[in-house]
């Protein structure tokens, strides 16, 4: 998934008018970057609307502060850090009433046949951890964050980091436990 | 942050497919970000009306020289295309839907290139009039002769056409206000 954006190139010209305002450049890179920001909000948001405020807030900032950006590191990794920024923001202003933990433990999940089941179970069960455990494991394991970054994103420790990691790892490959050995599978998630 | 090749990704997380996104965030993100045009290409105030004075000459030649195509189009704007509604109507109206479809094209031509002020209401409904009109193409790319592409073509310049016809208005009367 997250490889065709890796591959996107940001067209020096079109970064130029974007950063000088040129409204249609600005739309152009909108429409090649919205739908993964909108899907990297949207695995660590879960909620639609959530996810919706958070690629718009960032898209916002980034086109503000798009004389900032210097085109010596791909675009997504500088649009995606701005995403989760976003997300993180949306994540502390939630009321405890809207925590997605309320959907933790609602999966007793079959064992699992083909990868269109997996891919189903996989979404279930990431959608069920803590939010914070799914920011954590998504940040690192996906979009490729080091620990030091997603800790200050959290504002929390390298250690409580890790340790997020490991747990989110050990749950998902647990609901995954009929596929490969969970023993082999545990040794490999925390080999860091 | 790690290069993509290197991320070890034990729970497969990566092969979950991208989620869509079904609403279109454009217009809302364009109205938060206003365009700040920099120091330097800040004109003297001079060249500013010398351009307000081309452009009022551009816009008199204009309506003064419009082709009777365009005269029909200026009046499609204001009374709407009847929507085809039998099979043999859709037959019969679709090459008059392609002659309106060219006349607008050219009705919208002339004030499209023109560099007038556009209020941020206009260029947003602009900008998404000619999004689909651009999706409306595609599709026609598919179905050349399907009428009720074209009618819904012809409805989105005419719709288009009268932003441009109201721009346009608008420009005159500022200039011969001053």
């Amino acid at each position: 998934m997250t490889k065709s954006v890796f591959q996107l190139r940001l067209d020096a010209q079109l970064l130029q008018q974007a950063q000088q305002g040129d409204q249609r450049a600005c739309k152009q890179i909108y429409r090649l970057y919205a739908a993964p920001a909108y899907s990297l909000a949207k695995r660590l948001l879960v909620c639609p609307e959530h996810a919706r405020d958070a690629t718009q807030d960032a898209f916002v900032a980034a086109f503000r502060k798009l004389d900032k950006f210097q085109d010596v590191s791909p675009f997504w990794s500088w649009l995606k850090r701005i995403v989760s920024n976003s997300c993180i923001d949306i994540i502390r202003k939630r009321k405890p009433e809207a925590s997605l933990d309320s959907l933790q433990g609602d999966a007793h999940h079959p064992r699992l046949a083909d990868t269109a089941e997996q891919q189903l179970l996989l979404e279930q069960v990431l959608k069920s951890l803590d939010t914070e455990d799914r920011v954590v494991v998504w940040l690192y394991d996906v979009e490729g964050f080091k620990h030091r970054e997603i800790a200050k994103l959290l504002g929390r420790s390298i250690s409580y980091s890790k340790t997020r990691l490991s747990k989110a790892r050990t749950k998902l490959l647990n609901a995954d436990a009929g596929l490969t050995q969970p023993a082999e599978k545990f040794k490999a998630a925390n080999k860091l | 942050m790690n290069q993509p090749t290197e991320i070890f990704d034990p729970c497969k997380l990566r092969s979950l497919p991208e989620i869509p996104l079904e609403e279109d965030l454009w217009p809302a993100i364009q109205a938060q970000i206003k365009p700040v045009a920099p120091a330097s290409s800040r004109r003297p105030q001079w060249l500013a009306l010398a351009a307000s004075a081309l452009l009022a000459v551009l816009l008199i030649t204009q309506l003064n020289l419009q082709q009777p195509t365009e005269l029909q189009a200026e009046a499609l704007v204001e009374t709407p295309v009847e929507k085809p509604t039998s099979e043999i109507d859709q037959q019969g109206q679709l090459q008059r839907l392609i002659t309106l479809s060219q006349s607008l094209e050219k009705r919208i031509y002339s004030p499209r290139l023109q560099n007038g002020p556009v209020s941020a209401y206009e260029a947003v409904v602009i900008a998404e009039l000619e999004d689909m009109i651009a999706v409306i193409d595609q599709q026609l790319l598919q179905q050349t002769t399907d009428p009720e592409l074209w009618y819904r073509r012809v409805t989105l310049l005419a719709d288009l056409a009268g932003v441009y016809q109201q721009r346009q208005k608008r420009n005159l009367n500022e200039y011969v206000a001053l």
